[in-house]
């Protein structure tokens, strides 16, 4: 079973609760066109950055420059909850990869495009992805692990 | 890529087709159609491209490798079909940390 522990440490190496608070479970990832495209085109370039594992959100998301510099077209859209009411997103079909860590990719054809770079991010990963995985919460560690 | 939905419509109604929201026809049809098709495909995923229904199928995956198979690299509507849609939530989002407009 791929196993991933995510552990947030101090400068002096320690396991540090206060700055998994603080930043939450930041993964690198690689995002590339859905294994069905590439099978049909030549894929561009993946989108390599951060990844906000975050709980709290229903989907996945990732940010809106991501398609276009894959090329991608969308492939559905859904309504989405925003601080001025719904809005319509636009839903992508991608592959999440995880470089460096030891865990399997992840292909969704239901990503939202939304902004997130300016929070220095390339994709949230929701519940949508999570469902995939176990996830254990270690706040006094600092850990956080995830298993496929 | 996010659009602003009619604050008295359901999702799909009432958008313009632009550039950059290339599904805005494509969503007007399947809401249109969305009554009759629970008849006959509620819970399955339809595919829909330039106003017509490509076929229907049990999961978006499915959708989806028909769909490039059929077009390729363009933009088609996924979409289940369902009345119980939910909107996606992103706390990050709907807190204003995060923009939902370009």
């Amino acid at each position: 079973m791929p196993i991933h522990n995510h552990i947030v440490r101090d400068a002096h190496g320690r396991p540090d609760a206060a700055g998994l608070i603080a930043r939450g479970v930041l993964l690198s990832v690689e995002i590339g066109v859905h294994p069905s495209l590439a099978k049909k085109a030549t894929p561009g370039p993946p989108v390599f950055g951060k990844a906000l594992v975050d709980t709290g959100a229903t989907s996945t998301a990732i940010d809106r420059n991501v398609p276009q510099r894959l090329g991608l077209s969308p492939a559905g859209a859904r309504d989405i909850l925003t601080p001025n009411g719904r809005a319509t997103a636009q839903l992508y079909a991608v592959e999440l990869r995880f470089p460096g860590i030891d865990l399997p990719s992840v292909p969704s054809t239901q990503v939202a495009g939304v902004t997130l770079a300016e929070l220095g991010l390339v994709a949230l990963i929701g519940r949508d992805v999570l469902s995939r995985f176990v996830v254990t919460y270690n706040g006094p560690l600092g850990l956080v692990t995830l298993a496929h | 890529m996010v659009r602003r939905a009619p604050k008295e419509g359901a999702a799909g109604t009432g958008k313009q087709q632009t550039d950059d929201f290339p599904l805005a026809v494509d969503l007007e049809y399947f809401q249109a159609q969305l009554a009759r098709w629970l008849e006959v495909h509620r819970g399955k995923y339809a595919l829909v491209r330039d106003a017509k229904l490509v076929g229907v199928y049990d999961n978006p995956d499915n959708a989806y490798a028909a769909g490039v198979d059929a077009f390729g690299n363009v933009p088609f509507l996924i979409r289940q079909v369902t009345d119980e849609v939910e909107p996606a939530t992103f706390p990050a989002l709907t807190a204003g940390v995060m923009h939902a407009d370009p």
